[in-house]
């Protein structure tokens, strides 16, 4: 009986570090030494967005993949709207919070008019552009608990320094999506945003 | 680095008998990392006692500084302001500069001239290197693109080359081209450089401090 036990544990143990251990945190965080609290301005890959938010640092939560027994998570994900059947919108949210509201459900997000047509072959057309976000031709959509509750709509700029996505690539970067983004917002200001995200299957959801 | 100091310290009179034969041999020269692509390059400037163990060896031990000359670059900054130029040039100087301490050795080779000397070196200590980066461009609306930061790198240093000394009556005249593996010290930062590994070409003059016992 004891023999069936010394046998039992470690090979209990070994099964769920095997289950439990595999998850990867897959965002690499190098702060600015130019300003407090950012990530530096990239496009490695490194998996994150920073800014100030009414001079609060605010990033994205990190993004993990991996593991059996816990859900993969990300910090940007791309979608495709539609209203009135005839405004279609490219959406990216970042979801994150501030220090004190960290992995909270606080987004930015950027809601981009696009043809009707537009598919995710077409994110390479908007690789190096400078976008002025205005009611023509989007918004910002906002919501940090820190400052209200309400989801807040802005207006701002992004510029996008690179912005590629091919699914076809078997190995290496399927896609990558880096710039700036400003934002003004009712009740705050999103400045100094800058974003490095790694485009998987994962983070295109159309 | 206290530690370090101390071991050196320990190392260099614990190997050093009182039989040995003293120099005191300042030393300077010119240094170029070959790790970088030749980016990087100092001034050397240093002080070793030498401790003559036998006609075939001599033990050194070093302490060198090696003074950074600028490297001048150009990197990329952006911003999302569209009232500004999306792009605007950020310059950059790195200085990379490095200290050794060092205890090294001098085989003597044979040589049928009386006052030439030809010797292989080795030299194994710990050494740091620091990479000062500094930015001039326009801070308050642009944004650097995957920006270098001053880093700081250290570890076990080992080199080998080659020498040659022209012998005087007491003293000795040398040259000497060295190259140093890089560093095992990693650099944790996205850099644009990596740890250098420095190919030297250093002048030293050697003072006789102490004979040998038997010489008085």
């Amino acid at each position: 009986m004891k023999n069936k036990w010394i046998i039992l544990i470690p090979v209990s143990l070994a099964v769920l570090s095997i289950l439990m251990g595999c998850t990867k945190n897959e965002t690499k965080y190098f702060a600015d030494t130019t300003s407090n609290g950012l990530a530096i301005f990239s496009n490695t890959g490194n998996n994150i967005l920073t800014g100030d938010v009414n001079g609060l640092v605010w990033r994205t939560q990190n993004r993990v993949t991996g593991g059996f027994l816990s859900r993969s998570t990300s910090e940007v994900y791309l979608t495709k709207t539609t209203y009135d059947s005839s405004i279609h919108l490219l959406v990216i949210t970042w979801y994150g919070g501030t220090q004190n509201f960290q992995y909270g459900y606080d987004f930015i997000s950027l809601y981009l008019s696009v043809p009707s047509n537009f598919s995710h072959s077409d994110l390479d057309s908007l690789n190096g552009k400078r976008l002025e976000i205005d009611s023509t031709k989007g918004y910002f959509l906002g919501s940090i608990s820190e400052i209200s509750n309400n989801y807040e709509i802005g207006t701002g700029s992004i510029y996008f320094n690179r912005f590629s996505y091919d699914p076809t690539v078997t190995t290496g970067d399927t896609g990558r999506l880096s710039g700036l983004l400003e934002a003004d917002f009712p009740d705050f200001k999103f400045t100094n945003g800058r974003f490095d995200d790694e485009l998987t299957i994962e983070q295109i959801q159309f | 680095m206290k530690n370090c100091l101390l071991l050196f310290i320990l190392l260099t009179f614990h190997r050093c008998n009182c039989f040995s034969q003293v120099y005191i041999e300042p030393i300077s020269g010119y240094q170029s990392d070959i790790a970088n692509h030749g980016k990087f390059h100092q001034i050397n400037s240093g002080l070793q006692l030498s401790f003559k163990k036998s006609s075939r060896y001599e033990l050194i031990a070093r302490i060198q500084k090696s003074w950074g000359l600028p490297y001048h670059a150009v990197d990329s900054s952006f911003t999302a302001n569209s009232t500004l130029p999306l792009y605007e040039p950020a310059n950059k100087t790195i200085i990379a500069e490095a200290w050794y301490l060092s205890l090294d050795h001098r085989f003597i080779l044979k040589s049928k001239g009386k006052n030439h000397q030809f010797s292989i070196l080795l030299l194994t200590g710990i050494s740091g290197q620091i990479f000062k980066v500094n930015y001039k461009y326009d801070k308050v609306n642009y944004t650097i693109l995957n920006p270098d930061q001053t880093q700081k790198t250290g570890g076990v240093s080992i080199g080998t080359g080659f020498e040659y000394m022209r012998l005087f009556k007491n003293d000795r005249l040398f040259f000497r081209l060295t190259v140093d593996a890089p560093l095992m010290g990693e650099i944790a930062y996205p850099s644009s450089f990596k740890p250098m590994s420095l190919l030297a070409f250093n002048a030293g003059y050697s003072f006789l401090i102490k004979k040998k016992k038997h010489e008085k």
